[in-house]
């Protein structure tokens, strides 16, 4: 036996410091969770689901809904159809003003979307920049379909520009370099090693860009308008409800919550990663 | 018929190449790592581009510094395997291997039957479905090989083809790769840290050091008469450097070297001009080693502590044992002998060899 007294691993009061530093990470955890889910729990409780299927059924919701998935599925595929190849040069090439360029892509996401729709609209507007230019062909652009999908889309696209770039940023040139020696062209190495080696991260963030669309509001409603079938998205359908009629509100509400919950959840589950 | 003669401007030096190989044979480039092998063979495959020079194969010159012709990395009839082998990990090894047929274009039972059949020939037949993330070291080279290989390239390159396996994997996979290469038709080059690979793969060999070449040869030739203490040392042979400052009528001399005086026996070659620069080699394991002072006739004794026992591998039967003599020496004995002898760094030791054991050359 050794009589030397060993002493404590742990201090008994750095124990106790430990436990709380885990008590006050579960408090915090717990306050932070109960910020997210409060106001969704309060939105499902306020209505009764024989209710929400009823409301459902109304046209001005149908339309909404209906509105709302079509633009925001579009304005998604256009910001991942037109970015990938802004991605691909950000994260691939070294070029003068890339820092600026990418100081630009990030904008959109910190600026107020009202800002953005009113830019929008003196862009596209009749007297604006481009708007100007299309109305002797009779396109207006503003209060239509498209106008909704050019304010998401803007919002929406650095979104999906980041994650991509990230995503092409990750990738071991070795896996480029040894395509290359096996003789395939630049755009072949593009599609069959570069896009898949990244799906993750481009499904991601398209994922994203889609989430960010959805809830679009302030761009759309000072670009777009607000009318109903036509620019009427769910968000949009939600602010006027509440207006006149909250149980409307609130059941726009909960079904927005569970189509983005339900998709992103999809998303999340799909085994994305290249298998090793 | 490869011809490589440009220069490279890295960080640390310059890297001057000037080689040459021949089809069906193996140029191996050996040095210490950061010496440029590997970007040596990334300035052949394209992937990086020479500041000046030329480089041809056969009768297609893929670099050009006078006219600026640049071949991209995608139209040279190459055939890379990479030091980490980069199969691509969302593929099959059918796929991988498949790879760069696809890129040509073809498809249909013609590449079903050609990838089959090599996959076959080395050996992976069975993995064809597997993902590359799920194989061994050694299964990952054969992929790697047979993904360069099914191009059929006129120029194969290799960086340190060995060198993510373990000891045991090693030696099979050694052998393996030695027999495919040497029945290829094509110009290979392949780049290693060991020289015992590159003795066991090179047909000729290049020591690469700081960027040039500094001595090439066939294995026999570097083990025989390296040029300067780089590749001696890489051969793991002692290396001096002197003058003949005394000949004695039996036929002895003694040559003055930087580190002390060396006894050659001076039948040996060189003897027509007593002047130049005269170089010797000793096999380490010509040199014995004693606790007293050794009666024998070896006519070359010197006297040090053990600075440095080092264990052969694989499996350590011998031991190379690191002098601070004057000149310093290096010699290699069983590992029984460091028993009986009870050897240990700091050890004082006589170390011996004879005359005839001194190679001298010029």
């Amino acid at each position: 036996m050794n009589d030397a007294p060993n002493p404590p691993r742990h201090h008994p009061l750095r124990r106790l410091g430990a436990l709380g530093l885990l008590v006050g990470a579960a408090l915090a955890a717990a306050l932070f969770l109960s910020l997210l889910s409060l106001p969704l729990l309060s939105l499902f409780l306020r209505i009764p689901p024989a209710e929400l299927l009823r409301r459902l059924a109304a046209p001005l919701v149908l339309q909404a809904l209906r509105l709302s998935l079509i633009t925001s599925v579009a304005s998604t595929a256009a910001v991942a159809l037109l970015g990938l190849p802004l991605a691909y040069l950000l994260a691939m090439r070294e070029f003068t003003g890339k820092r600026v360029l990418s100081v630009l892509i990030d904008l959109p996401m910190v600026l107020p979307p009202t800002v953005a729709g009113v830019g929008l609209l003196l862009a596209f507007g009749r007297t604006g920049l481009v708007g100007a230019a299309l109305a002797p062909f009779g396109v207006t652009i503003p209060f239509t379909m498209i106008a909704v999908v050019l304010a998401q889309a803007f919002v929406a696209g650095p979104f999906f520009i980041n994650s991509a770039r990230a995503g092409f940023e990750s990738i071991d040139p070795r896996y480029l370099q040894a395509a290359a020696t096996l003789r395939a062209s630049p755009d072949y190495v593009f599609f069959r090693v570069l896009v898949p080696l990244c799906l993750p991260a481009l499904l991601s963030g398209a994922a994203m860009t889609w989430a960010r669309a959805l809830g679009e509001f302030g761009a759309t409603i000072t670009f777009a308008g607000n009318l109903p079938g036509q620019t009427q998205t769910m968000p949009l359908a939600v602010y006027v409800a509440l207006q006149t009629d909250l149980e409307a509100a609130v059941a726009l509400s909960v079904i927005l919550v569970i189509v983005a919950f339900t998709l992103l959840l999809i998303l999340r589950t799909l085994p994305l990663r290249p298998r090793r | 018929m490869l011809r490589a003669h440009c220069t490279k401007q890295l960080g640390r030096f310059t890297l001057d190449v000037d080689l040459t190989a021949g089809h069906g044979s193996t140029l191996v480039l050996v040095g210490e790592s950061g010496a440029g092998k590997s970007t040596i063979l990334n300035l052949l495959a394209g992937l990086v581009h020479p500041d000046r020079g030329r480089i041809e194969l056969d009768d297609a010159t893929y670099f050009d510094g006078q006219t600026g012709l640049v071949v991209p990395p995608h139209r040279r009839s190459i055939g890379y395997v990479f030091q980490d082998y980069a199969l691509f990990p969302h593929l099959s090894v059918f796929e991988n291997v498949a790879f760069g047929l696809r890129a040509q274009g073809e498809s249909g039972p013609r590449l079903r039957a050609r990838i089959e059949e090599l996959l076959v020939q080395l050996g992976i037949a069975e993995l064809a479905t597997h993902r590359p993330g799920r194989l061994s070291g050694g299964q990952q080279q054969r992929v790697a090989l047979a993904r360069a290989l099914i191009l059929q390239p006129r120029l194969l390159l290799l960086d340190e083809p060995l060198s993510a396996l373990d000891a045991q994997t090693r030696q099979t996979v050694r052998a393996e790769l030695r027999k495919t290469l040497s029945a290829l038709p094509c110009v290979t080059v392949l780049v290693t840290h060991s020289p015992f690979e590159a003795l066991v793969f090179g047909d000729r060999i290049a020591v690469i050091e700081h960027g040039r070449v500094v001595q090439t040869g066939a294995g026999a030739e570097l083990l025989q008469r390296p040029r300067s203490r780089y590749v001696a040392t890489l051969m793991g042979l002692n290396f001096f450097r002197g003058r003949i400052a005394y000949r004695d009528p039996s036929g002895l001399a003694e040559v003055r070297t930087d580190g002390g005086t060396v006894r050659i026996a001076h039948e040996t070659e060189g003897r027509e001009s007593d002047d130049g620069e005269i170089l010797i080699a000793v096999d380490p394991s010509e040199i014995t080693l004693h606790l007293t002072p050794p009666t024998g006739t070896a006519r070359n004794v010197f006297s040090g502590s053990i600075v440095q026992l080092v264990p052969e591998p694989p499996f350590g039967e011998l031991v190379r044992v690191v002098l601070d003599t004057h000149p310093p020496l290096v010699a290699e004995i069983t590992a029984n002998s460091v028993q009986t002898l009870a050897l240990a760094e700091g050890v004082t030791v006589y170390a011996s060899f004879k005359a005839t054991a001194a190679r001298a050359y010029r």
